[in-house]
């Protein structure tokens, strides 16, 4: 067994590092990164998030404590499930833990407006995924209709027109709307509140 | 650029999104339009969060320690001797290793490239990844 040899000159097997690699890949790196996090920063988005799905999906609910009810569950749920394969890449990050939270927050929002609208037996059509109607109201409207009432509405805010053509071409990510304007990330950012706005009105 | 959105789901989802990456000024004054106070959710989310974790550490903790007793009792099982000293076939095993112990190898290869070792750093690699391998699983 080299490994175990002492005397076999060269380079050593470096067992402490192959076990430090070893114990980095287990759920402590995560463990360690999730410690670094500005929880309350974090619980702030997730709140802002959670009401604005709620507002989206189940209209009347939108509370704050029916919101910090759903964000307190996203947050157990990722700490107390040691398995949760939240950073597939193994490498921790902030956004990839934004977006696992914001994923379960949705999820969970789905899930209990599913819950409040159906009898067992449309549940039972939903796991078959014959069923859509948790979608919010005006979702399905054609897309060409859609874009051009929005544009309609956005008329006197040139900024939320021109992210708006980007969301109607693909485009959809803040980050590549900036770079496909040229805009600061911030002005994309409040272009697009606008046209949430605006769409929020049109659903309503 | 994805492709063009078939609904206005896709939007909408987009949109709601922003509010977990834009800044944090813009987040505060869409709570408190709401009439949230957001430094005492601040502090809800930060007590919650502290709690969780202080309990997972603590887990993390003494179950590393017990895979490390278990790890520092395997024998390792590979014999450098055994080993050819052919780059090319080194190179073979260092492939074949990484592939079948797939994330924690990626660690080992971290600041490393074996296409520019030598024959005596890809033996010591191969005897890190047949540790690697032989290491037991979480639940083991």
């Amino acid at each position: 067994m080299v490994c175990a040899s002492e005397d076999r000159g060269g380079s050593p097997c470096d067992r402490n590092a192959v076990l430090s690699w070893w114990g980095t890949v287990l759920d402590g790196r995560a463990t360690e990164f999730l410690a670094t996090i500005d929880w309350g920063a974090v619980g702030k988005r997730l709140i802002a998030y959670t009401l604005r799905r709620l507002a989206r999906f189940s209209q009347g609910s939108a509370t704050e404590e029916h919101a910090m009810d759903i964000v307190h569950d996203a947050i157990v749920h990722l700490l107390d499930d040691e398995h949760r394969n939240w950073c597939p890449n193994g490498e921790p990050t902030e956004e990839a833990l934004m977006l696992h939270l914001g994923s379960e927050i949705n999820g969970i929002v789905i899930n209990r407006q599913r819950k409040v609208i159906r009898g067992p037996v449309h549940r039972a059509f939903d796991e078959n995924g014959e069923s859509s109607d948790h979608d919010p109201p005006g979702s399905t409207l054609e897309v060409a209709t859609f874009l051009q009432r929005a544009q309609a509405l956005l008329a006197s805010n040139p900024d939320a027109r021109s992210v708006l053509s980007l969301f109607a071409e693909g485009c959809i990510k803040a980050s590549e709307q900036a770079q496909e304007l040229g805009w600061p990330i911030r002005r994309v950012y409040k272009a697009r509140e606008h046209v949430r706005a605006k769409l929020q009105e049109m659903q309503t | 650029m994805t492709r063009k959105p078939s609904t206005r789901e896709p939007i909408d989802d987009a949109l709601d999104l922003d509010v977990l990456t834009q800044p944090m000024d813009d987040v505060e004054a869409e709570l408190e339009a709401r009439g949230i106070d957001p430094q005492r959710l601040a502090a809800w989310a930060g007590a919650v969060a502290r709690q969780r974790l202080a309990e997972k550490r603590l887990a993390w903790q003494s179950r590393a320690h017990a895979r490390w007793q278990r790890a520092l009792d395997l024998q390792p099982s590979v014999d450098r001797t055994s080993l050819p000293n052919d780059r090319d076939a080194l190179m073979a095993i260092v492939q074949r290793m990484r592939s079948s112990i797939g994330a924690p190898a990626e660690l080992a290869f971290r600041k490393r490239a074996p296409e520019t070792a030598d024959i005596e750093e890809l033996k010591q690699l191969i005897e890190e990844l047949a540790l690697l391998e032989a290491l037991p699983d979480d639940d083991a």
